[in-house]
């Protein structure tokens, strides 16, 4: 029997610890050893607090186990060797009152922990996403009252004053900027109708570009157009291909640092019927941290932008079943590519 | 030329009545708060009216609730009065379920500018 007991120290997936209310640890099995990466001897000279990653922790542990004889299922940070943290749901028991001895078992619930809060963050964003559209509607139609208004204004006193149209240009143009976030807000939900044709793409990229023209001139960014010689037709939604396009082409153009700012978009035939299009710049690129965060809902690091461009893309090529692969380097440049 | 606006919003209500009364097309327009009171308005008029610009969404009785309504009490009344669904809606499932009804001759997404309301009463006028 003490065998089998053995074997249920020596194969457990979870850490057993035995130690005694001096804090010394007298046993550690193999998951322990691996988890923490101590060796047994140096298990056996360090005191208990020191596998948490809070001393206070440890201690208020020390004295629930050894006061209270029992701590149940209760989340804790231990310490790795390397002095990375992770956390466990411990179970602990004495099980030598004599002695003062007990036992505890532990279970590493990283993973989990991660899994539960993706889903938290999956559900905020739904949320939030939610909130936004219906927002977004009810700013709706006060703002179609402004468009009503200002044309009515317009058509009767624009010709009248030069000052009076200036204004009004100046009021409609602000107008439509709103308009056009809220059209971009509203628009997801939209999105996963698709009116499919088949479409060259080298063509949607010459459209594309086309759109972003002004935003070319004023950035003075020298647009490159390395288009594949034969055109490549798929079934795509002209008008979403055109706005995820167009999203990634003025995203390239936003990112310059620098005078001499290039964008440069290659497409490709591939394969087996696949293709490729390419959009690269070499501008600020796209730090590890912010590149986690590319596709949060209102996750921007433009001053004047919403951060919904890149969700907007995302989902569009998503509708689509297009991948979408990201490389960047601060400093550098970022690389967008579609594979078809 | 009569016309019916019927619209939950009372900042658009104003400026469309204003719109109507400077209108040369129209000589008649009612402006309905609610769909109920529109359906008031039709049971007691004696001046057909030629056009309705009906809103989507509204409480209680919403723009496609008004539209069977309109169907089954009064178009046998008004057979010449066509609808028109004026929505801020860009939703392609509002503008199919819109165009499905018999009545309804057009979905409009908003703002309804004088002009082309104005071009669409001189159409009904023509028709």
């Amino acid at each position: 029997m003490d065998y089998i007991y053995n074997l249920a120290f020596l194969r457990s997936h979870d850490i057993i610890l035995i130690a005694d209310c001096t804090h010394r640890i007298i046993e550690a099995n193999p998951s322990a050893i691996s988890i923490f990466g101590y060796s047994k001897e140096e298990f056996l000279r360090m005191d208990l607090s020191q596998i948490f990653s809070d001393g206070k922790q440890g201690s208020q542990f020390l004295k629930d186990i050894c006061k209270k004889d029992l701590v149940n299922l209760k989340e804790y940070e231990f310490k790795k060797k390397n002095g990375k943290a992770f956390p466990v749901l411990v179970n602990a028991d004495n099980i030598d009152p004599e002695t003062e001895t007990f036992m505890v078992v532990a279970k590493d619930v990283s993973r989990y922990k991660k899994e539960k809060e993706d889903h938290y963050t999956r559900k905020e964003m739904m949320l939030l996403g939610k909130m936004a559209q219906t927002v977004a509607h009810d700013l709706k139609n006060p703002l179609n009252n402004l468009l009503l208004g200002l044309h009515q204004f317009e058509t009767t006193f624009s010709e009248q004053n030069e000052e009076v149209s200036f204004y009004l240009n100046f009021l409609k143009k602000n107008t439509h900027r709103i308009n056009e976030l809220i059209n971009t807000l509203l628009g997801p939900s939209a999105i996963f109708r698709l009116q499919k044709e088949r479409l060259d793409l080298n063509e949607l990229v010459r459209e594309a570009t086309r759109m972003s023209q002004d935003k070319i001139q004023i950035a003075n960014v020298i647009m490159n157009l390395d288009l594949s010689d034969d055109a490549l037709f798929y079934e795509v939604d002209r008008e979403k291909m055109l706005m995820a396009l167009n999203n990634l082409i003025v995203n390239a153009i936003e990112s310059m640092t620098e005078e001499e700012g290039v964008v440069y978009i290659r497409t490709r035939q591939k394969k087996e019927g696949k293709a490729s299009i390419m959009i690269s710049d070499n501008g600020h690129g796209i730090s590890e941290s912010d590149l986690k965060n590319i596709y949060q809902p209102f996750y921007t690091t433009k001053s004047r932008g919403m951060g919904l461009g890149l969700v907007n893309t995302e989902q569009i090529l998503n509708a689509h079943e297009i991948e979408m692969e990201v490389r960047s380097e601060v400093g550098k440049g970022s690389t967008f590519t579609l594979y078809f | 030329m009569n016309v019916i606006f019927i619209d939950d919003d009372e900042d658009l209500n104003f400026l469309q009545s204003r719109m109507c009364t400077r209108s040369q097309v129209i000589n008649h327009h009612y402006i309905a708060n609610n769909a109920q009171d529109a359906l008031v308005y039709l049971s007691e008029t004696q001046i057909p009216p030629d056009v309705i610009f009906v809103d989507l969404n509204m409480p209680e009785m919403n723009g496609f609730q008004f539209i069977e309504r309109f169907e089954d009490n009064f178009s046998s009344r008004f057979p010449d009065t066509q609808l028109y669904v004026l929505s801020s809606s860009v939703s392609e499932k509002d503008r199919k379920n819109s165009l499905a009804y018999l009545s309804v001759k057009d979905f409009l997404v908003k703002p309804l500018t004088q002009d082309k309301m104005e071009s669409i009463c001189l159409q009904q006028v023509n028709s």
